[in-house]
C-alpha cells in the first residue's frame, strides 16, 4: 500500500467538502459538506491506523461516526425549526446576530 | 516685636480673606469697613514697630519653611531693616488713608466687595514684597501685586474697554516679570542661594564674573522698569487710569510702581558691581522723565496728566538710584507717595464733581465751589512742582538733580533733569489752573466730601508740605538755639545718615558749584509755573498744548508697540492657528485618527454581519494562512 | 497490483460523486450523491484493513445518518430548479480563491515524491477493535455515551410542540 496517495485522497475530499460548505447557499447543503469533511478525516484516520498497524485508527473512525450522528441530529432539528419559524432555507437569511455596519454620526470625520 | 512682624502683611490678608469668604452675607458697606479696619490694624502695627525701636535695628522673623529640596530650603521670612521700614510705612499708612477714602468714595458702586478684597490683598502683597528676606518670597509679593493690579484696573470690567486696559497692564508688566524671573534663576544658578544676606555678600566679592552679573542686572532692570512704568514699558500706566481713582492712588502712585525702585535699592550691591548697568538705570530714568513730562503737557484727561506725572517722578527715582543716591531716591519715593495719592484722590473728587467728565478743557473755576478741595489740590501741586522751601517735593527732588551732576556724563543727566523740573512745574500747574482757577465752566454737581474723604486728603496735604523737613539740603543750618539736637546730629541728617548704614551716602556737589546748582533747582519749578500760566491762557482760547498731537499720544509709543509687537504677534497667532491647529492637528492628526478608527471599525464589522457563510470563509482563511505560514515561510 | 487498481477506482468514484454533490440541483440529489460517496468510502475502509468500520460505515453512516438527512430533506421539500447556476459574484470568487490556495497547500503537503509503503495490509478485525475499545479507551466510550444522551435530550426538547397562544 502506498501511504501518500491515501492521504492525498483524503485531503482532496476535504477540500471538496469545504467547497460544498462555502459555495452552496442552502443550509442542508452546508450540512452535507460537513459530512463529507468528516468522512475525509475518517479516511485519514483509517489509513494511519493501518500504517501503525494498530486498531486505534478504527476506533477514531467509530467515534467520529457516533459524534457525527449526534451532531447531525441536533443540527437537523434546528434546520427544521428554522424552516418552520423563520421560513428560511438559505443560510444567508439567518442573520439576526449581525453587527451594525454604520458609524454613529458624531464619529464621522 | 519680631514675633508680631507677620501681622503687618497678615492683617490685610486676613481682611481680604474675610471679605472674600463672608462678603456675600454682609452688606457692601460692612465689607468696606472691614477692609478699612484691617488696614488700620496694619498701620497701627507699623506704628508699634516704630515705637519699639524698629528704626534702629533690624527685625527678622522666619515664619515657616516653604519648600526644601535636597539641602536647599526656601523659607518664608520677614525682615524689616531701615529701607524696608520706609516702604512698609508708606504702604501701610498711605494705604490706610486710601482705604478710608474709599469707604465713602466707592460707596454704592457695583462690585464693591470685590474691590475691597483685591485692595486688601494688594496691600498684603506689597507688604510681603517689601518685607521678604529672600528673592523667592519677594517674587511672590511681586506677582500678587500684579494680579491685584490687573483685577483692580479692570474693576469696571463690564465695559470691555476698561477690561482691555487691565489686560494691557498685566501683559506689559508680565514682560518685566519674566525678565525678573530669569534674573532670579540666573542668580540662583550661580550663587546657590536666594537669601539677601548671603547673596548680596557673594555678589560683592571681587571674584565674580561681571559679564554674568551685568546680564542679571539688566534683567532685573527690565523687571523693575516694567513694574515702575519706565521706558520702554511705560505704555500701560496711562491706560491703567481706566480703574477707579483710589486704585490709581494706591497702586499707581504710592505702592506698586515704586516696587521697581525698592527692588533696585535692595539689590544695589549687585548693581554696584556692574557700574555700566547702574548708569543705564540712570539714563533710563532720565529719558523717561523728560518723555513723560512732555507727554503730560499734552494730555487733557485729568487722570492721564497725573499718570504721566507718575512716570516722570519715578524717572527721578531711577535717576537717583542710578547715580548711587539710594537714600535720596527713597526719600523722593516717600514724598511722592504722599502728594501723588493726594492728587489722584483729589482728581477722583473732581471727576465726580463734574459728573464723570474727565476732560480738563471742560473744567474751570472749581475753587469757588470746592474750597477745601482746592486747598489740598494746591498743596499736592506745589509738592509735585517742587516749589522751593514750602513743599516736600523740593527737598526730595532737588538733591537728586544735584547728585546727578556728579555722575558720569553728569552734564547730560543734569540738564535733562532740570528740563524735567521745568516741565513738571508746567504741567502740574497747568492742571491746577485749568481745573480750579479762572471763571466757572462746565456742569458741576454739588459734591460734599464726608469726613472719611476729607481727612485723608488733609493729612496727605500736610505731609506733602512738611515731610521734606526731615532732610534739609546740606549746607543749610537752623538758627542756633531753636531745637536741641543730640551730639553729632545736624538737622539735615535725619534721613540720609539714618539710611546710610544700609545704602551709603551719595556724593553731592559742594562749594560754589553746589550753590549754583541749588539755585538752578529753585528757579526751574518757578519757570515752569510761569510757563503754565501762559499755556493755560492759550488753552482757554482753544489751543495750547492739548492740541499738540505728538504730546497727546505720548510720542505715539502706543502706536509703535501696536505696529511692531501687537500686530505681528496676532498675525503669527492666526497663522499658527491655521497651520498647526486647523491643518496639522485637526486635519492630519485628528482626521487620520478618526478615519483610522472609522475604517477599522467598518472593516471589523464586516466580520460580524451575521452571515454564517462568511464566518466559515474567515475560518478557512485563518487555516489557510496558518498552514501557508508553516509550509512556505518556515 | 489489484489492490492499487481497486483503490484508485474506488477513490475516483468517491471524489467524483462528492464533486457532483457540489453541483447538485436539488438537496435530494446531493444526498443521493453523498450516499454513493459514502458507500465508496466503505469499500476504501475495507481496502485499508478495517472490515469492522467498513460495515459500520454502511450501517451507521449511510443507514442512519444519511437517512436522517434525507428524511429532513423530504420534510423541507422545495421544487428543484431547472439547472444549478451559481451566481459568479463576489460571494463566489473569494471562497473559490481560498479553496484554490488551500488546494495548493494540500498538494504541497502531500505530494512529496517520497514513497512510504506498507508491505502488507493487515486486516484489523472487530475483535482487536473491541479489545481496545472496552479496554484502553473505555472512558472515551462512556464520554461519548454521555454526549449522545445530551444530543438526545436536546433533540427531544427542541422538537416539542409549543403551545400556539
Amino acid at each position: 500500500m502506498a501511504y501518500e496517495p491515501t492521504l492525498m485522497t483524503g485531503a482532496l475530499l476535504f477540500v471538496i467538502g469545504l467547497a460544498i460548505v462555502l459555495l452552496r447557499r442552502e443550509v442542508l447543503f452546508v450540512l452535507m459538506g460537513i459530512e463529507v469533511m468528516f468522512n475525509s478525516a475518517g479516511l485519514t484516520a483509517a489509513a494511519a491506523g493501518q500504517y501503525w498497524q494498530d486498531s486505534v485508527g478504527q476506533i477514531l473512525v467509530l467515534f467520529l461516526m457516533t459524534i457525527t450522528g449526534a451532531e447531525l441530529a441536533v443540527a437537523l432539528v434546528l434546520v427544521y425549526l428554522a424552516f418552520r419559524r423563520l421560513r428560511v432555507t438559505q443560510l444567508a437569511e439567518i442573520h439576526s446576530l449581525r453587527d451594525a455596519p454604520t458609524l454613529p454620526q458624531e464619529l464621522r470625520p | 516685636m519680631t514675633d508680631w512682624l507677620w501681622l503687618i502683611p497678615g492683617t490685610p490678608l486676613a481682611g481680604a480673606a474675610a471679605i472674600a469668604l463672608l462678603g456675600g452675607y454682609v452688606s457692601a458697606a460692612t465689607c468696606a469697613r472691614i477692609a478699612a479696619l484691617a488696614m488700620l490694624a496694619c498701620a497701627a502695627t507699623v506704628a508699634a514697630l516704630w515705637a519699639d525701636g524698629g528704626a534702629s535695628g533690624t527685625a527678622h522673623q522666619t515664619l515657616y519653611t516653604w519648600m526644601s529640596v535636597g539641602d536647599w530650603h526656601a523659607s518664608v521670612g520677614l525682615r524689616v531693616d531701615r529701607v524696608s521700614l520706609v516702604m512698609v510705612s508708606v504702604a501701610a499708612w498711605v494705604g490706610f488713608l486710601i482705604h478710608l477714602f474709599s469707604v465713602s468714595f466707592m460707596a454704592a458702586d457695583y462690585g464693591e466687595r470685590r474691590y475691597y478684597v483685591y485692595l486688601n490683598l494688594f496691600v498684603a502683597g506689597m507688604l510681603v514684597f517689601v518685607m521678604a528676606d529672600n528673592l523667592l518670597v519677594m517674587y511672590l509679593g511681586w506677582e500678587l501685586m500684579g494680579l491685584c493690579s490687573y483685577a483692580l484696573i479692570a474693576h469696571w470690567y463690564r465695559d470691555a474697554d476698561k477690561a482691555r486696559c487691565g489686560r494691557k497692564a498685566f501683559v506689559v508688566t508680565r514682560v518685566g516679570d519674566a525678565a525678573l524671573a530669569l534674573g532670579i534663576f540666573l542668580l540662583f544658578t550661580h550663587f546657590g542661594t536666594l537669601d539677601f544676606g548671603p547673596l548680596l555678600g557673594a555678589v560683592s566679592k571681587s571674584s565674580v564674573d561681571t559679564g554674568l552679573l551685568g546680564w542679571i542686572a539688566v534683567l532685573i532692570l527690565i523687571g523693575a522698569a516694567g513694574k515702575s512704568a519706565q521706558l520702554p514699558l511705560s505704555v500701560w500706566l496711562p491706560d491703567a487710569m481706566a480703574g477707579p481713582s483710589t486704585v490709581s492712588a494706591l497702586i499707581h502712585a504710592a505702592t506698586m510702581v515704586t516696587a521697581g525702585v525698592y527692588l533696585i535699592a535692595r539689590l544695589h550691591p549687585l548693581f554696584e558691581a556692574v557700574p555700566q548697568v547702574l548708569w543705564l538705570v540712570a539714563i533710563v530714568g532720565t529719558v523717561t522723565l523728560v518723555y513723560a513730562g512732555m507727554a503730560a503737557l499734552g494730555q487733557h484727561d485729568i487722570k492721564r496728566v497725573i499718570a504721566y506725572s507718575t512716570i516722570s517722578q519715578i524717572g527721578y527715582m531711577f535717576l537717583g538710584l542710578g547715580v548711587g543716591a539710594y537714600g535720596l531716591a527713597l526719600f523722593h519715593l516717600a514724598t511722592h507717595a504722599c502728594f501723588k495719592a493726594l492728587l489722584f484722590m483729589g482728581a477722583g473728587v473732581v471727576i465726580n464733581a463734574y459728573r464723570g467728565d474727565h476732560d480738563i478743557r471742560n473744567m474751570g473755576g472749581l475753587a469757588k465751589r470746592q474750597p477745601y478741595l482746592r486747598l489740598v489740590f494746591l498743596a499736592g501741586s506745589l509738592a509735585l512742582a517742587a516749589v522751593p522751601f514750602i513743599s516736600a517735593g523740593f527737598y526730595s527732588k532737588d538733591p537728586i538733580i544735584e547728585a546727578a551732576a556728579l555722575a558720569p556724563h553728569g552734564a547730560l543727566l543734569w540738564s535733562l533733569a532740570i528740563l524735567g523740573a521745568v516741565l513738571t512745574g508746567a504741567y502740574a500747574f497747568r492742571l491746577y489752573l485749568m481745573v480750579f482757577a479762572g471763571p466757572e465752566r462746565g456742569e458741576t454737581v454739588s459734591y460734599r466730601m464726608s469726613w472719611s474723604m476729607a481727612l485723608p486728603l488733609g493729612l496727605l496735604a500736610v505731609a506733602s508740605l512738611t515731610l521734606g523737613f526731615v532732610e534739609l539740603p546740606h549746607g543749610w543750618h537752623l538758627p542756633p538755639g531753636l531745637v536741641e539736637l543730640p551730639q553729632g546730629w545736624h538737622l539735615h541728617q535725619l534721613w540720609g545718615p539714618w539710611l546710610a548704614p544700609e545704602v551709603g551716602t551719595p556724593e553731592l556737589p559742594h562749594g560754589s558749584t553746589g550753590l549754583q546748582l541749588q539755585l538752578a533747582g529753585m528757579i526751574a519749578p518757578l519757570l515752569g509755573i510761569a510757563l503754565a500760566y501762559a499755556i493755560v491762557r492759550r488753552e482757554r482760547a482753544g489751543g495750547g498744548t492739548s492740541s499738540v498731537r505728538l504730546l497727546e499720544e505720548g510720542w505715539y509709543l502706543d502706536r509703535l508697540y501696536d505696529l511692531v509687537v501687537v500686530r505681528p504677534y496676532f498675525s503669527l497667532a492666526r497663522t499658527l492657528r491655521t497651520l498647526v491647529e486647523d491643518w496639522s492637528l485637526n486635519g492630519a492628526l485628528l482626521g487620520s485618527a478618526v478615519w483610522l478608527a472609522g475604517s477599522g471599525s467598518r472593516l471589523l464589522s464586516m466580520t460580524q454581519n451575521g452571515n454564517a457563510a462568511r464566518y466559515a470563509s474567515l475560518m478557512v482563511l485563518g487555516a489557510v494562512l496558518m498552514v501557508g505560514y508553516f509550509l512556505w515561510v518556515r | 497490483m489489484l489492490w492499487n487498481g481497486i483503490f484508485y477506482v474506488t477513490s475516483a468514484i468517491m471524489l467524483i460523486s462528492a464533486l457532483s454533490a457540489l453541483f447538485a440541483r436539488h438537496a435530494m440529489y446531493g444526498g443521493l450523491y453523498l450516499i454513493t460517496s459514502m458507500v465508496a468510502m466503505a469499500v476504501l475502509y475495507y481496502l485499508l484493513g478495517g472490515p469492522f468500520i467498513s460495515a459500520l460505515q454502511v450501517s451507521l453512516y449511510v443507514g442512519a445518518v444519511l437517512v436522517l438527512l434525507l428524511f429532513m430533506i423530504t420534510m423541507l421539500y422545495r421544487p428543484a430548479p431547472r439547472t444549478y447556476v451559481p451566481r459568479l459574484n463576489r460571494r463566489f470568487w473569494w471562497p473559490m480563491l481560498l479553496l484554490l490556495v488551500l488546494l495548493a497547500e494540500v498538494a504541497t503537503l502531500f505530494a512529496t515524491g517520497a514513497q512510504t509503503t506498507v508491505p502488507k495490509i493487515v486486516s484489523i478485525g472487530p475483535k482487536a477493535v473491541a479489545e481496545a475499545l472496552f479496554g484502553h479507551y473505555l472512558l472515551i466510550v462512556e464520554a461519548t455515551a454521555l454526549l449522545l444522551l445530551a444530543a438526545l435530550t436536546a433533540v427531544l426538547y427542541l422538537s416539542r410542540k409549543v403551545e400556539e397562544s
